[in-house]
């Protein structure tokens, strides 16, 4: 049976990989250039992490999983 | 039971395919500036194309794969995002590849020259339209109602029959089509088009209106009073008294020149330098430009857009001339707008409000004329100098949040320091509000 922690684990890569690529085309075509937006990059790891940690069963240990 | 292999990898593969069979089918097509451009559109893609299967495997509750992606699959993102960094920095300064970009006549086989001319004549008011693919067109305008075309047609090949046999499969032809003449080197009739290159010489009536296609070579217009219509790939154009309008739109050019032209002047596309002067009518210059852009002798409004700069002016009766890092502007006409991401910014001679922003860069000002008119002028980081008139009459308001500011103009001006920043400000008779502004970087005010 799949738990929520595995399917936060599966879409991470995913998920990651378009917010680069959304930073970049933003870094494109508008005024905000990737030089300002790439801490989203690490606000978006950080918020998957935590939601990996919420999600998961037993007791919970710290460190980035 | 082995875990489904994505789709990425065979959509990659597809991917690469097709754009190297575009390549090879339209050389016209600007592949090389569409990767540059859209690349991150490819992760997007790719990210939401993982996020689906993740998906279908949950619906079949399948295991899921930890972390989504492979260790190859990073390596090969990380490998885009540099190659693609690289070709968007590589076209935004005007820098192109062969092997995506037009590589003009191959480099195999030897040269063939072949030289023909073909006349119509034109009695009355015509427009000519020019159709040639490959090589340059120099019209110039002359009293007879004739056109007359003289073409060199050059043609590689590796022996002297395929050569023929190209040069007749592409005559120079003449035509009535509705009310336009067209003149057309049927470069695209010969099998390997890309071997074939024409340049013509044209006169023709000094009344025509010219209207060229083309996807590589110059266009050098002289003496004509009705329109000029250019649209290429890759092309120089150079224009010369012109009567009429003149519209220009290019893929990537390497100079646009127009002088003397009495109508419109209309500049669209990418491309290095413009050189503008003595223009009657608007300029509009809508596109990316890395090279040097000059206007001098402007008699109407100019409204330059590019990707980083926003510029409006009433009139140019002196010069502007602007590159990626700097900007330069005497005498004025405005109100001027001038919204830029980052130059350098000098501006003498200026009537009118004046309407200045830039991110980062140092910003002087010399309005040198009374009266002075209001400015609003802001640097995000840069240093803003102010050089105003000794008769001068001004309300000014100038602060700076992180550094200091220097009155060299004396009282009534008044200086404080505040937390990290400083401003100056001070009243000299009744007159316009002068209000400028840094973010980081230190303000001087002098008489001139």
């Amino acid at each position: 049976m799949t738990t929520g922690n595995e399917l936060v684990r599966a879409v991470r890569g995913p998920i990651i990989l378009i917010t680069i690529g959304t930073l970049f085309a933003l870094d494109h075509f508008t005024p905000w250039g990737f030089q300002e937006t790439w801490p989203v990059i690490l606000i978006v790891i950080g918020l998957l992490t935590l939601a990996g940690r919420a999600t998961r069963s037993g007791p919970t240990t710290g460190g980035v999983a | 039971m082995r875990p489904r292999r994505s789709l990425t990898g065979p959509l990659i593969l597809i991917l690469i395919g097709a754009a190297f069979l575009t390549r090879n089918l339209w050389e016209e097509v600007p592949l090389f500036q569409w990767i540059a451009q859209y690349w991150p559109f490819i992760l997007i893609a790719w990210g939401v194309l993982r996020l689906l299967e993740v998906l279908v495997e949950l619906s079949r509750s399948k295991p899921l794969p930890s972390g989504g992606l492979s260790g190859g699959e990073v390596a090969l993102i990380i490998l885009l995002c540099i190659i693609g960094s690289g070709m968007y920095a590589a076209d935004r300064h005007g820098l192109h590849f062969p092997p995506f970009g037009n590589t003009g006549l191959e480099v195999f086989g030897e040269e063939y020259d072949y030289r023909t001319s073909a006349e119509k004549s034109a009695p009355g008011m015509v427009h000519v339209a020019f159709e040639n693919l490959r090589g340059n067109v120099r019209v110039n305008g002359s009293d007879d109602p004739v056109v007359k075309v003289e073409e060199h047609k050059m043609v590689r090949a590796f022996n002297k029959n395929d050569a023929d046999m190209a040069d007749q499969q592409s005559p120079l032809e003449i035509v009535m089509d509705g009310d336009r003449i067209v003149v057309r080197t049927n470069e695209d009739k010969v099998s390997h088009a890309r071997r074939i290159s024409c340049d013509l010489e044209v006169t023709l009536p000094r009344s025509s209106t010219i209207e060229g296609r083309g996807t590589n070579g110059d266009y050098d217009v002289t003496d004509i009073s009705g329109g000029v219509d250019i649209s290429s790939g890759n092309a120089g154009v150079r224009l010369t008294s012109i009567g009429g309008s003149a519209k220009v739109d290019l893929q990537r050019s390497d100079i646009v020149r127009a002088v003397d032209v009495k109508g419109d002047v209309d500049i669209e596309g990418r491309g290095n330098d413009i050189e503008l002067e003595n223009i009657a009518g608007q300029v509009t210059v809508n596109g990316s430009y890395s090279g040097t852009l000059q206007f001098k002798n402007l008699a109407k409004p100019l409204h330059l857009e590019s990707r980083n700069t926003d510029l409006k002016v009433e009139k140019v009766p002196g010069t502007i001339t602007m590159d990626l890092g700097e900007f330069t502007g005497t005498n004025l006409v405005g109100p001027v707008r001038l919204i830029t991401k980052s130059k350098d910014i000098h501006l003498e001679d200026f009537t009118q409000s004046l309407e200045l922003e830039t991110e980062r860069g140092d910003i002087e000002l010399k309005p040198g004329k009374v009266p002075v008119a209001k400015i609003d002028a802001r640097s995000r980081s840069g240093n803003i100098d102010l050089e105003l008139p000794e008769s001068a009459k001004f309300e000014l308001k100038a602060a700076t949040n992180r550094g200091e500011v220097q009155n060299e103009y004396g009282s009534p001006l008044e200086a404080e320091t505040e937390g990290e920043g400083a401003r100056l400000k001070g009243k000299v008779g009744e007159g316009p509000v002068l209000t400028i502004t840094t973010d980081r970087g230190a303000v001087t005010v002098k008489k001139s």
